[in-house]
Order: structure tokens, then sequence, then C-alpha cells
């Protein structure tokens, strides 16, 4: 037998004998048995509590009351079922869309990158502060690898998308190149087989992924030779299962999604002439112990110092670039950052306007129950303990809510990853882990304190006792209760407003960002991608000829309105005959291979000139409106002539402008030319316009292309519309959880308004009845209780919007062509709530004037 | 004053084992009346000793013949009440030394 248990058994016994000796001794004294008795008892005082007190040493004294506190709410929520789960599931909803963004912010920002040491993994590159882009060349690599003290391992990498053919079977895939380096800066294993080292030519290594759906998990895949890309390869290795490629990558052909495989990078000798051209490729690096960024950047920079002028041909790159050294984690999720706080802050004040309505649930609970709290002040409740008691129901509820909230947010990450793993980098590899589960603790047990003890401080006014006095009828708790009731709803009014400005820009933005002409339209236009490779595509006239008879192949088939091929294939100055510009401040311009049917799938209009044809000669392109706006002003651009790569070509058209990769971005200035013109043409886009669903005619054209040559499978199919919401997967992933916070916010808000305003009119009762009997018409008794209503709600909506004012400025980086203060915005959202709170204390309002007044009078 | 009893309670069973009546008898007759509390509140701090592992309960007969409940002093708690006790007689001097000083400016 424990001790604990020992010494609490014998307690009442040992007091007995206590008593019993002090008796005997009176007695031995003189006493009479019974004064004896009484005296002893009188020296030893109050028996039972001595009791209770004694044990009590023995115990966690502290964890049983609450227990008992907690025992008493579940009896009342259970006697209230409609209050019970009202307030259970508003929490649920708080602390689960909570939870869920947390699980995001805590995988994307706070849980370290599946690499050993990843906080010292670094990416390098130049970054252009004209173009923006970031990168580095073959040479940089060579120069920075070699001299650098400050790394114990650096990569160049890239990726690429290409074709694995195996027997009869070909299709495309990304893969990875990359100096073996990585291996150890990723500290990667394989499952199977081993990796390639430096004397590796022609192998490739399988992602887990790739060795289950191409090679059926097979061990024997290992040794054998498939040809990549037309070249022999040897499979080494596959990697685990749990194998992650982090590192950024410029997007690959139509190819998303992570890699399957990984080849070497071989840098060979030419490559590393600073003298010759130009390999780009990415750099990552793993720093020594105890080598900051900030030290490593400094060696990095007093190298290039050295070796940039080396390089003729990236002279002017290098003197408009700045070096980048960056902690991988920062590359990554940096711009992710901004918009997963702002998501998190919205997703707070929802949480703010549940705990309001809970508090306030709580209140008007509370004064329902004024009687029995004044009941058990009356037989000995402390403040302390009816204090505890409401934090008590308040944690009660906090965290059944919260435990709900939890199966509420692994649902919620389910659909996250669902909706658009591309949105955010890492979002796949988001769920409930511990560090969810602790912030979902600790904001339920915040929550639960904050809205458990808003009834406890309405009651502090000394108030109990009026309160059993008066019956429990609108007694003076109950007008306070009401006041800070309705500030209350006013607050959650003004957070709601702050959402749903927020939410509202974003629609606009996205409006903007979708605004096309008619005779635009994506969802008629399908694609695909053909990557020409292997010997027999070595020669310009070759590939020309390919994607003739490719274009001619689609045509013949039924459904099919127009097709295209196309390549937007560089992007630099523009060069005009006879026009010079300040040296770095010409115009920069995309060129674009395509043939003569573009302009009709994508549903181009011609602005002045002419079309062009397939063939061309003299050579002739076609620019678009922006170009023309940029290099040419208010002038004529037409018979003007544009130089694309040392070609001259005359300027025949104008064509409108049109968005047709990037949904987020300006257009930009475009130069058509027929693609028999391009030096080389083995990277392009097909483009069938339909007249229906391009779904339904998309496996035809892909199999007519495969025929044409099955080595060259096309990939990446699609339809427009996809790719160009594809683009703009963040600021959709964005708008969705804001919209819907927005949405959650706005609707727990107005069950706030309609509840205080239900309750206003039951405690009003009386009163309304009396007014009715004097005279005053229903009409006046709805008006009244809407006026009530609606001064609430001016208020919360005032506040809001002077609150919107200050907090959308932060969210200016997520908007697209709207101002973070548009007027007309911020306009319709305040009507938009101010309509709902109109309807939502209308309901009430119109109880209160079908009040019977010969009943309201006996209301008492 | 709860360290004050816990004290008491050591002191007293420094003589050797005593069952309850017996303590509350003798902490009321040296303490000169200055501790008047109920003689019940003994229990809960027997009971906090006996968990602190200072004292111990063990069944004994009393000196008329009666089946008690004997606490004594363990070795832990021994040595606890030596520590208390030093810690107590340094306190009472400073108290003593002050109360002096303040007497004799007050004389001179």
């Amino acid at each position: 037998m424990s001790l604990r248990r020992r010494m609490e058994g014998g307690i009442e016994r040992d007091l007995r004998d206590h008593i019993e000796m002090a008796t005997e001794e009176n007695i031995a004294r003189g006493m009479p048995p019974d004064e004896a008795r009484l005296a002893a008892l009188r020296k030893f005082g109050n028996v039972l509590r001595v009791a209770e007190d004694t044990r009590a040493v023995w115990r966690w004294a502290w964890a049983e009351r609450v227990m008992q506190d907690i025992r008493y709410t579940l009896r009342g929520l259970r006697r209230n079922p409609v209050f019970a789960a009202v307030a259970v599931l508003t929490l649920a909803l708080g602390i689960g869309m909570n939870s869920a963004v947390f699980s995001v912010v805590s995988t994307v920002l706070i849980k370290p990158l599946p690499y050993p040491d990843s906080g010292r993994i670094v990416w390098l590159a130049n970054k252009s502060k004209h173009l923006g882009f970031e990168t580095a060349t073959a040479p940089d690599f060579a120069d920075w690898r070699e001299q650098a003290r400050s790394f114990e391992a650096m990569a160049g990498y890239g990726t690429k998308d290409s074709t694995v053919q195996d027997g009869e079977q070909s299709a495309k895939h990304l893969f990875v190149y990359t100096t073996p380096e990585f291996w150890r800066i990723a500290g990667a294993r394989p499952a199977l087989g081993r990796l390639f080292s430096d004397r590796d030519r022609d192998v490739m290594v399988l992602t887990w992924r790739m060795f289950q759906h191409r090679f059926h998990a097979d061990p024997r895949a290992i040794g054998r030779m498939i040809l990549v890309d037309s070249r022999p390869t040897r499979i080494i290795g596959v990697l685990p299962n749990n194998f992650r490629f982090l590192l950024p990558s410029a997007p690959a052909g139509g190819i998303s999604g992570e890699p399957e495989a990984f080849v070497p990078n071989i840098v060979t000798p030419e490559m590393l002439s600073r003298a010759g051209g130009l390999v780009m490729m990415f750099i990552a690096g793993k720093l020594k112990p105890g080598v900051s960024v900030a030290q490593a950047r400094a060696e990095i920079q007093t190298i290039q110092g050295r070796v940039a002028h080396q390089s003729p041909s990236m002279k002017l790159f290098y003197a408009g670039a700045e070096l980048r050294v960056l902690p991988l984690k920062e590359k990554l999720v940096g711009e992710s950052r901004h918009a997963l706080l702002i998501l998190l802050t919205a997703v707070g004040f929802v949480l703010l306007i549940a705990c309001a309505n809970l508090g306030n649930l709580l209140l008007a609970r509370a004064t329902a129950r004024q009687r029995e709290i004044a009941i058990r002040a009356a037989i000995g409740a402390g403040r302390g303990r009816l204090l505890r008691h409401f934090l008590a129901e308040g944690l009660t509820l906090a965290l059944l809510g919260g435990a709900a909230g939890l199966a509420l947010a692994r649902v919620a990450d389910a659909l996250l990853i669902r909706l658009s793993p591309a949105a955010v980098p890492r979002l796949g590899e988001i769920g409930i882990d511990w560090r969810v589960a602790a912030f979902a603790l600790t904001i339920s047990i915040l929550a639960g304190v904050i809205f458990g003890l808003a009834p406890a401080f309405s009651f502090s006014r000394g108030s109990l006792y009026s309160m059993l006095n008066e019956g429990g009828r609108a007694a003076s708790a109950g007008r306070g209760g009401l006041r800070v009731r309705r500030l209350l709803v006013a607050a959650e009014l003004a957070l709601a407003l702050v959402l749903l400005t927020g939410a509202g820009l974003m629609v606009k933005s996205f409006a903007r960002m979708y605004t096309h002409p008619s005779s635009f339209q994506p969802a008629q236009i399908g694609m695909m991608k053909v990557y020409l490779m292997g010997p027999a595509y070595r020669e310009q006239t070759v590939e020309v000829a390919y994607a003739g008879r490719a274009l001619d192949r689609i045509g013949r088939i039924p459904g099919v309105r127009a097709t295209a091929v196309t390549s937007a294939f560089a992007f630099g100055a523009a060069t005009i005959d006879g026009m010079s510009f300040p040296p770095g401040q010409a115009p920069m311009v995309r060129f674009r291979n395509a043939s003569s049917g573009y302009p009709r799938v994508i549903g181009l209009s011609l602005l002045r000139g002419r079309w062009t044809t397939d063939d061309e000669t003299p050579p002739a392109v076609m620019v678009n409106e922006t170009l023309v706006w940029r290099v040419f002003g208010t002038g004529d651009p037409l018979g003007r002539r544009i130089v694309v790569f040392g070609k001259p070509y005359e300027i025949v058209g104008v064509a409108s402008d049109l968005k047709i990769s990037r949904l987020d971005a300006d257009v930009e200035p475009e130069v058509l030319i027929p693609y028999k013109y391009a030096d080389m043409f083995r990277r392009m886009d097909i483009l069938v316009k339909t007249a229906g669903d391009p779904a339904a005619i998309l496996p035809e054209v892909r199999k007519a292309i495969a025929r044409l040559d099955p080595s060259q499978p096309p990939y990446g199919v699609t339809t427009l519309e996809d790719a160009l919401a594809e683009s703009i997967a963040p600021q959709r992933f964005n708008l969705i959880l804001l919209g819907t916070f927005a949405a959650s916010a706005v609707l727990l808000a107005l069950i706030g308004i309609y509840g205080v305003m239900s309750y206003a009119v039951t405690q009003r009762t009386h009163e309304i009845g009396v007014r009715m009997a004097l005279g005053a018409r229903r009409s006046e008794i709805v008006r009244m209780v809407v006026a009530q209503g609606m001064a609430v709600a001016a208020i919360g909506i005032a506040a809001g919007t002077a609150a919107a004012m200050g907090l959308t400025r932060l969210m200016a980086s997520l908007l697209f062509e709207v101002k973070p203060t548009d007027p007309f915005t911020f306009l319709a959202a305040a009507m938009g709530l101010a309509a709902t709170s109109l309807l939502a204390s209308w309901v009430p309002a119109r109880r209160a004037a079908r009040v019977d007044p010969l009943l309201a009078l006996r209301y008492e | 004053m709860q360290g004050t009893l816990d004290l008491l309670i050591l002191r007293t069973l420094q003589a050797g084992p005593a069952h309850g009546y017996a303590i509350a008898k003798h902490i009321e007759r040296h303490s000169e009346d200055v501790l008047q509390v109920e003689q019940g509140s003994l229990y809960p701090a027997l009971h906090r000793l006996i968990k602190r592992g200072w004292i111990a309960a063990e069944e004994g007969t009393s000196e008329n013949n009666r089946r008690a409940k004997f606490y004594r002093l363990t070795a832990k708690g021994r040595k606890r009440l030596a520590v208390e006790t030093s810690k107590w007689e340094r306190l009472a001097r400073a108290i003593a030394g002050i109360l002096n000083a303040a007497g004799q400016e007050g004389e001179s």
C-alpha cells in the first residue's frame, strides 16, 4: 500500500483518537463527560475541515478542483446541447482554420529543409538588376568552386525535360543534371545501387517515384541501359522514397512538379572558357561549419572581382548584376513569407471574431444563469471560485473546440494540397505534426481564457446580491453585459470588414488579371509541347519540316478550328535600324517564332498593316501594341526594320496585346517572326483551337503527333486556360484562403449581431409590450430594434474601414493593378456588410413586433 | 505561520516519538500560548511533514494503553531540524541585535 493511501486511510480514526484522549483528560480533571467532549471539540476545531485539509496534503488539490469544475461544465453543456454545439462548432472553425494555416507556415517557414545541416546550404547567383533573373555561368561555377575556401562543397545544377526511351515506350520526364557534389550537400544516400561521382558518364539515378512508376520497383532495373535524349544511359541507383529535391530551378518546358531522375552535369573544358559562349547553371553550396553567409558572400565577391573581366560576352550582364548568396531556405520561401504572414494574420482575425462570439454567448448564458450564480455565491462560493468556474467553462469549450478544430485542420490540409500544390514551396509536406498540435493547444487555451473571463468580469461589481433580489430579470449586470456585448459585436464587424475588404481587393486583382478581349478564349485552346531531340534533328530544315507536317496532320482532325506552332525563344534588347538608345536603355523585347495560324488560334486582332504569312520574302515580322508604344512611341512602325540576332526584318503589321504566358504580369513587347526563319526550331508549343472542349480532341492530337516520330513524345498536354491558371497559382491560393476567411468572418459577425439583437429583444419583451399597449405601431417597434442593430453595425463598419485603410497597405504586393485603398472595393465591402447586418437585425426586430402586449405584460 | 508550526513539531519530536495529542499539548505548554492554534491544524502539518519524509508514523500504544499513531523524527527530519534551528537562531540574534541597538539609541 502506498504511503499516501495508508496515511489518507487513517485520518478519521486519528482525529477521533485525538478528541477521545482530550475528552478523557478533561474528565480526569473533573469535567462532566458531555462538557468534556464539547471542550475537546472546541479546542480541536472543525473536524470535517481538518480531515479535508489533511487529505488535501496528499492530493494535487488544484487539479481536483479543476476536474470538478470541468465535470460541472460538461453537465451544464449536456443540459444545453444547442449552446454546446454552436460554441464548439464556432471554435472548431476558428481553431481549425488557424491550425491549417499554421501548418502551412510551420512547414514552409519554420521546419528545416530535409537535408542534414540544412542551415549551412546556400544558393549563389548573379542577379540582373535590370531584368530580375538570377543565374550563373559554368566559368563562374568553376572559379568559385576552385578558389573559395568558405565551402565544404559546391554543386552546379539545372533541370531539363528529357526523353526517356525504353524499348518502344518513350516519354518526357523532368531531369536534374548536377555535379556530384550535390549528393554531399543534400546528404543523399542511395536506396539501391549507387550515386554517380566525377568519373561517371552516361549514367542516371532514379527517384523512388520513377523507379516505382516506370520500372515497377524491379531491382533488376539497376544496371539496365535506356535511352535518355537518344544517348544510351545506364541506371546505376535509386534514391530513397523520402528524398526531396528542393533546390530552386527554372521551370523546364511544360513539366511541373518534382524531378524524377538525376544525371551528371558534365562541365567540359570548353564550357569553362570565359572567352567562349555562356552555359548557364544554378549553383548551390554548403558552408563550412562556422562560416557565415556574409563571409562567404564577401569571398565570392572578391573572386568574382578577379575573374569577371575575363568574360567579354558577359561584360554587360555583370555590370548590371549583383552577387547573391542566400541561405537556401530563404531563397526557397522568402517570396512566400509575406503572403503567408498576411494569411496568418487574417485567419487570426477569424479566431478573434469566433472568441468574441463565444464571449457573447457565454455572457448571454451567464445572464440567464444569474440566479444560479447568485445562489452559488450566497452559499459560499467565493469570487475566486466563480472565476475559476467561468474559466473552466471557457477552457472546456475551447479544448473541445480545439480537438474538433484539429480534425478540421487535417481535412483542410488535404484540401490545400489538392487545391494547388505548386502555389507554395513545400506545400506537399504539410500536415498535423506536434508543432501544429502545440499551436492548436496554445490558441485553444488562450481563447478559452479570453472568452471565459468575459462573463466573469460582467459580475465584478458586487452585483450578485441585487441579482438574487431582482429575481434574475434585467439586473444591472445584464445591462452592463449588453453594453459589453454590443461592443464585442461592433469589434467583430470591424474585423470582418477588414477581411472582407482584403478579399475584395484580391477579387478585383483577379478580375484585372483575367481581363481578356472576347476573341481570346483560353478554355478552347489546347496545347502541348514537343522538344525534338537526338541525331535526327540537327538541321533547321528538318525541324521546320517536322512542324509543318504536325500542322498538316492536326489540321485534318475533325473539330479542330485552327492550329499553330510557336516558340517564345528569346528575350533581348530591341535593335531598330536607324534608331539608337542610350547604353542599357534599349527596351527589352520578347522574340517569338510562330506559324501563320497563331493569331487566329489565340485571337489576336490586326491594328495596322497586314498579317504575315509562313513564307515572307523579304523577311517580314509583326509586332504588338506594347512594342510599338515602348519603342516607337507615337511614331509609325510600319516599314521600319528590326534586327533579331543579326538578321533584319521589316515590320509589316501591328497586332493587339494579349497575355498568354503569365496573368500576373504586364504584356511584354513582342516580335512575331514566321517560324521558318528560326535559327533552330526544336522546342515548340503546339496550339489547337477547338470548337468545343479541347479535352475531347487533345488525346487524338497527341496520338497524331506521336505517330509523326515515336521517339519524340509530346508532353505538357493542357489547355491554355489551365496553363494560365497555373501561372497565378500562388495568387489563387491566397485569394481562396483570404476569401474563405472573409466569408467565415462575416458569417460569424452576423451570427454575433443576430444573437445580440435577439437577446436584447427578449430582454425588452416587457418594455415592448408596454410600448405597444400605449399605442406604438409594429413598424415603429421594428424600426426601433433595427435602428439599434444598425447603430452597432455603423460603429463596427466605421472602425473596420479605418482599420482596413491602414492594414490593406501591407498586402500591396499581393495585388495586381489595384490600389490597396481602392475606393470602390472599400465602399462595396462596407455596403455589403451593412446590408447583411440590416438583415441580421431585421429578423429579431420582426419577432419583437409580433409580441402580444397582453402576454408581454404578464411576462414578469 | 506554517513554517513555525512545522519547526515546533520537529522540535517536539526530537525528544522522542509521540502521538498527535501529546504533540499538541507539548506545543501548547512550551510556546507560552504564543501560538493559539486550534489543535486540528496540527494534522495537515503532520501529514505534510510525513509527505516530505521528515517524520514517520507508526502504530503504538499510549501511556494509558490506548492504541494510537505515533510520530517520530527521521534522519532526514533531524538534519532539517538542525538547519532550521540554526536559521531561526541567526534570525533571532539579528532581530535582537536590531532591537537592542534601537533601544540604546533611544536612551542616549
